[in-house]
């Protein structure tokens, strides 16, 4: 009888202290759907054009028929390899009039031309994990509606996609060019979104240089009455009034080179008197050539050049195991977006101007980074980032008399053990 | 005469005897001095009664601590896994400690082996005292004495429980130590860590008390694989076959389950450089396997998150399994 009371108590006690947590705890909030698709590999499935055997502006598989027709053509490049072959011209005649069909066409006159009806995902901001479920290793590219790559994902793997702006989106494939075509392909799309919500809301925090650091060089020289002129990648202006201007669009965009007319500026100047500045991005001196106007010795002069680190102020922060803090940032979205990143793994891209609210289940530390939009292979650069941040722990200063705690409490349990071994007092004579 | 009558005279007759006996003067050998000790001195007015519950439970617990110091395996127990955060310390490469930001960070990447160490000390501990007991006949020497079987159960149980959570205490506070370097430390989380591997430990000895109870012999390796591999199993089993039936909710419960919870008290210490999600455990395996693999083996599983409840949970089974070992002892016959 005793027995059966205990058990149920452990089994009901079990029960009842999770019973709360059970109601009240959320489903977890994971944006997830998955849809069946045909991914294509190109916007164009051909073209269709009318023309005088032979017509030297079509390239790629070339099919000449008499009459069109686009239905079985489309089941052509779709895979179905024998619809168009009893209406192929096996013997066109020089000088007749025929329709042809190609995947490519760059003539004029009466030219029709067929897309594939790609399938349009409407994405909202945010992290995605997009897994693209199709047979074969090809890469997928991830495409805006201009036909624009925004990204390129490999199938059968989870992808991390970060979604700035909302918009529409397909994807494409490259693979089997098999009988001239792009064999169109089942797929099988999974989207995870990172479960992160937001509303709008005034940002009013300090303000950093969000992004990667990247170094830059500087150095000067004086020339009297005299031409100078430099080699390679380097900027050369009288005075120091372009410096703001070749941070602003050359080390802050992170650019690994660039063109010195962009910037009214020379490698070369003719008439050169006085202090001259000059910029580098990757070169600690350079080698200036000196020409004396007055028809003097000329000079190779060796200028070193000074490094310095643009501005950027790293943004960081430890969360504890099932913690909950608030982000929100402000900043010119034009130039790139910007993402928390976890060293859990997890992303969270953050529109300028929305108050989030994010649920943290694993302790981590999380940095505040920059994704540039332009240039395309932008290495580093900053954009300033106003933040404002809620709930986010101070590190203790007690760390030293908390350890010392535990030590103590452990001394004084071994201690009663010391003082038990110790004999009875009864016991001594 | 009547009956009473006869009576009177009786006791009339023997209280003049007694006064004739107290006016006779008694010699004896011993000084007359002793005689005028007064009450207190003589103590007349002492009440001499048995020990209260707790005194009782004292003595059982210095008693027990005594057979501790007496035990070479309780003492290699103790200096070994004390010395295993230090041990940690030194396997670990000098890079991952340079690296890391936080001292949680490295705090919970040196208590990794806290789960199955903390469960093998309260099995040390806790799972042979009352077999040994009965073994050895030495029970029946105690149980004599007046001291209730209750007082004798639970002031046995405090002692192994106070010798593994000064283990833990131990752990802890080394592992702080080492991990303060120039790495940020938070506490909190710390503190929080301590108060459920406590817990923790308190629900390991007191099944493993209640097991032992029962034993004839104490069998320290069927509960240690009881507690580290049979308990995390069976729940995730059961996990498991919710999943298939879309039951899922439901393993919001089975995640605080007791064995658990050095889990979620090394989850909440800190991130594991080791990249294993928790500390040694068979979840922290599943996990591991999990995330190679790509997908969750057993969907909608995780342990549970709140610190209180798991607490709750740990304490109130614990009570209750000394309540169930207690009534065994109690009615067992000796």
């Amino acid at each position: 009888m005793h027995k059966r009371i205990i058990t149920s108590l452990i089994i009901a006690a079990m029960v009842f202290s999770a019973v709360p947590l059970v109601l009240s705890e959320e489903s977890d909030a994971v944006e997830e759907y998955t849809q069946n698709i045909t991914i294509y590999s190109n916007n164009v499935a051909g073209y269709r054009a009318q023309i005088t055997y032979p017509d030297p502006n079509s390239y790629g598989y070339v099919i000449l028929t008499e009459e069109p027709h686009d239905d079985a053509f489309m089941r052509y490049v779709s895979g179905d390899y024998t619809a168009m072959e009893k209406y192929r011209v096996t013997s066109p005649i020089v000088g007749d009039t025929y329709y042809q069909y190609c995947s490519s066409y760059n003539g004029s006159g009466d030219v029709k031309r067929f897309e594939y009806q790609h399938t349009y995902f409407n994405l909202e901001p945010g992290t995605y994990k997009i897994n693209i479920a199709i047979s074969g290793n090809s890469d997928i590219d991830m495409r805006t509606p201009n036909s624009y790559s925004y990204q390129t994902l490999e199938p059968n793997t989870d992808n991390v996609v970060n979604i700035a702006t909302a918009g529409s989106y397909y994807f494409t494939l490259d693979r089997y060019y098999t009988y001239g075509q792009y064999v169109p392909t089942e797929a099988k799309i999974t989207f995870d979104k990172a479960p992160i919500t937001g509303s709008e809301t005034t940002v009013t925090g300090n303000q950093i240089n969000c992004g990667t650091q990247y170094e830059w060089y500087r150095g000067e020289t004086t020339v009297r009455n005299s031409s100078i002129s430099l080699g390679g990648n380097y900027l050369i202006e009288k005075g120091s009034s372009s410096e703001t201007r070749f941070l602003e669009e050359v080390v802050n965009v992170g650019k690994t080179s660039f063109n010195p007319s962009d910037y009214d500026m020379s490698t070369y100047i003719g008439d050169a008197n006085g202090t001259y500045s000059i910029y580098s991005l990757g070169n600690s001196s350079v080698t200036a050539y000196i020409y004396p106007q007055d028809g003097g010795v000329s000079e190779s002069r060796t200028i070193p050049l000074t490094a310095t680190n643009s501005q950027i102020d790293e943004f960081s922060f430890y969360m504890g195991a099932y913690s909950t803090f608030t982000v929100a940032v402000d900043y010119d979205d034009s130039q790139g977006y910007v993402y928390l990143s976890s060293s859990n793994g997890q992303r969270y891209v953050l529109e300028s101007g929305i108050s989030y609210s994010i649920e943290n289940e694993k302790p981590g530390t999380y940095e505040m980074t920059v994704h540039l939009y332009y240039p395309p292979d932008a290495t580093a650069g900053y954009i300033p980032v106003e933040v404002s941040v809620s709930g986010i722990p101070s590190p203790s200063n007690n760390a030293g008399v908390v350890a010392v705690v535990f030590i103590i409490l452990c001394v004084l349990v071994f201690s009663l053990l010391f003082v038990s071994g110790m004999k009875p007092k009864w016991s001594k004579k | 005469m009547s009956r009473e009558e006869r009576r009177a005279e009786k006791a009339a007759r023997k209280a003049a005897k007694a006064e004739a006996r107290l006016g006779e003067k008694i010699e004896d050998a011993y000084d007359e001095s002793e005689r005028t000790l007064s009450h207190e001195e003589a103590c007349r007015d002492s009440v001499y009664t048995t020990s209260g519950t707790l005194a009782q439970i004292w003595i059982c617990y210095m008693t027990q601590m005594n057979r501790f110091t007496k035990q070479r395996t309780v003492w290699l127990m103790a200096i070994l896994l004390i010395l295993m955060p230090v041990i940690y310390y030194l396997m670990i490469s000098r890079d991952i400690i340079a690296n890391a930001e936080v001292a949680n960070t490295t705090m919970a990447t040196i208590l990794t082996l806290l789960p199955i160490l903390a469960a093998l000390m309260a099995t040390v501990t806790c799972a042979a005292m009352l077999p040994t007991e009965f073994n050895e006949r030495t029970v029946y020497l105690s149980l004599p004495l007046p001291v209730t079987r209750g007082a004798f159960y639970i002031g046995k149980f405090l002692s192994g429980l106070s010798l593994a959570a000064g283990t833990v205490f131990a752990a802890y506070g080394i592992a702080l130590l080492l991990s303060m370097g120039g790495a940020e430390a938070y506490t909190g989380p710390i503190v929080q860590s301590m108060i459920l591997v406590l817990c923790g430990t308190f629900f390991f000895c007191a099944m493993t008390y209640m097991f032992s109870a029962k034993s004839k012999r104490g069998a320290v390796l069927k509960t240690l694989l009881i507690m580290v591999v049979g308990l995390p199993g069976l729940a995730m089993v059961i996990a498991y076959l919710l999943s298939m039936f879309d039951a899922t909710s439901f393993s919001h419960i089975l995640g605080y389950f007791p064995c658990f919870s050095f889990d979620l008290a090394l989850l909440y210490l800190g991130p594991n450089m080791m990249g294993m999600s928790s500390g040694a455990s068979l979840y922290s395996l599943v996990d591991m396997l999990s995330m190679m693999s790509g997908q969750q083996l057993i969907p909608g599983f995780t342990v549970g998150s709140s610190i209180g409840i798991m607490c709750l949970v740990c304490v109130i089974l614990g009570i209750l399994c000394l309540i169930h070992g207690n009534r065994v002892i109690a009615r067992r016959d000796m």
